[in-house]
């Protein structure tokens, strides 16, 4: 028996965007076979490696072990850097996953500051109107081409996407105030890395109904 | 072609063990050129590239824009990538950098603790931080219990380790009593032998020796 040459993957998460967003689309991206699981929660949660999703499983090609790999940002960059979707020069890989860092690292103290917690909210208010900032340089610096680095769909291209699009849904749930503001922050070059990404041919089976989660698209 | 020099790193943050902990051991074991600079704070806040810190900045060679990154973890990754501390192989990075995301949210959290969060985030630091355990000295059993997490000498997970426990015994939650004894009674031999590695290494000795206060950090 041959074993098969590419590995398959399983994706649990719960069936919503999220944070998981993000994996779904490299996967996509990638073009490897995968699969989504959604564990009864919390009862599978002793089963997981740290009790917590998401979780990555690459199934063992012919005779090896699955790999397991768990905590969120881990995942992307495996899938990303494998399926070569990062860049490959190091300080442009490390901007992407810097930004990254810097996209939720609101997402996180968007909680906090949701709860009225004074000095969250003033944290939050300005990590978003930096992150404005640096979006709007960052793509105009490339060009305003839809791309955060070159001229192609990378890592962090799917990042920004799988943000606004989960982040908005999020927010109409436990911070509806805050919607307005994080719409503020698609400016014309962010719609168009969007549009982009929606655009992508190796993407359509995941985002060509995702209109809905993008409001100034409409 | 003639070769570049090595490259000279200034490291800003605050003068405190903190989150940079990490990087100041990985920047000691490459023996990178670097210095660590501790501006003014508030002051010198919005003078800062991102407005926050840390900061490093890797100073240019030849005439183009320094290169600098934040995220203090994409700090690390960077560095740990560039001089060998990370396997090269995806599947052993993507492990040690799962560690390292485990790590960091088990500090986050613990400080969350330790600025008034209440019973229900107590519960769940307690949960993680046994977790964490665990699965680190899994990984070290697997790797042969041998004060390593990858082959037979230091990486970036070794460092990693030692600067998440002093970050969380320098600055702990009051509101838990014992905090730090009870860790410490936890700890497993497989992941003592990791930090005894880390103290005794020739070229991080001396920044260990820097902070009595925290040698030995299973004392």
């Amino acid at each position: 028996m041959f074993p098969s040459e590419k590995p398959s993957y399983i994706f649990k998460y719960f069936a919503v965007p999220g944070i998981g967003e993000a994996t779904r689309l490299l996967l996509t991206a990638a073009k490897v076979n995968w699969v989504e699981e959604n564990p009864e929660w919390p009862q599978e949660k002793p089963n997981q490696p740290f009790g917590r999703l998401p979780v990555l499983i690459e199934k063992g090609t012919g005779d090896g072990p699955d790999f397991v790999i768990c905590e969120s940002a881990a995942i992307e960059r495996y899938v990303a850097r494998k399926y070569g979707l990062m860049p490959s020069e190091p300080k442009e890989a490390s901007r992407q996953e810097q930004l990254r860092e810097q996209i939720f690292d609101i997402v996180n103290i968007s909680y906090a500051a949701a709860k009225g917690a004074e000095g969250f909210k003033a944290r939050f208010d300005e990590l978003l109107a930096k992150l404005k900032e640096v979006l709007a340089m960052e793509l105009k610096n490339n060009g305003s081409n839809g791309h955060f680095t070159g001229d192609k769909l990378t890592y962090i291209d799917i990042i920004i996407y799988s943000f606004f699009k989960f982040f908005i849904f999020n927010l109409k749930a436990y911070a509806p105030e805050y919607v307005d503001v994080v719409v503020g922050l698609a400016t014309p070059d962010v719609v168009k890395l969007i549009l982009a990404v929606k655009a992508d041919p190796c993407l359509q089976s995941r985002v060509a109904n995702d209109d809905q989660y993008f409001p100034f698209l409409a | 072609m003639t070769a570049s020099a090595p490259p000279t790193y200034i490291l800003h943050y605050f003068n405190v063990v903190g989150i940079i902990e990490p990087i100041r051991l990985l920047m000691l074991a490459a023996k990178a050129d670097w210095t660590e600079v501790h501006p003014e704070w508030p002051q010198e806040k919005y003078s800062q590239p991102f407005g926050r810190m840390p900061v490093l900045i890797e100073k240019s060679t030849d005439g183009s824009p320094d290169f600098m990154l934040t995220e203090s973890r994409t700090i690390e990754r960077y560095l740990a990538r560039k001089y060998g501390f990370i396997p090269t192989d995806l599947k052993h990075a993507a492990r040690q950098e799962q560690l390292r995301d485990l790590q960091a949210d088990v500090g986050i959290l613990s400080n969350e603790v330790r600025l008034g969060a209440g019973d229900e985030a107590k519960e769940r630091l307690n949960y993680l931080i046994g977790r964490l355990i665990e699965f680190h000295t899994e990984v070290l059993r697997e790797n042969g219990d041998n004060g390593y997490f990858y082959g037979d000498k230091l990486s970036y997970i070794d460092m990693s380790l030692y600067g998440f426990f002093k970050l969380i015994f320098a600055h702990p939650p009051t509101s838990i009593p014992n905090y730090v004894a009870d860790i410490k009674s936890r700890i497993t031999p497989e992941i003592a032998k990791v930090i005894a590695n880390v103290e005794s290494h020739p070229l991080l000795r001396e920044h260990i020796d820097s902070r009595p206060e925290f040698y030995p950090l299973f004392g």
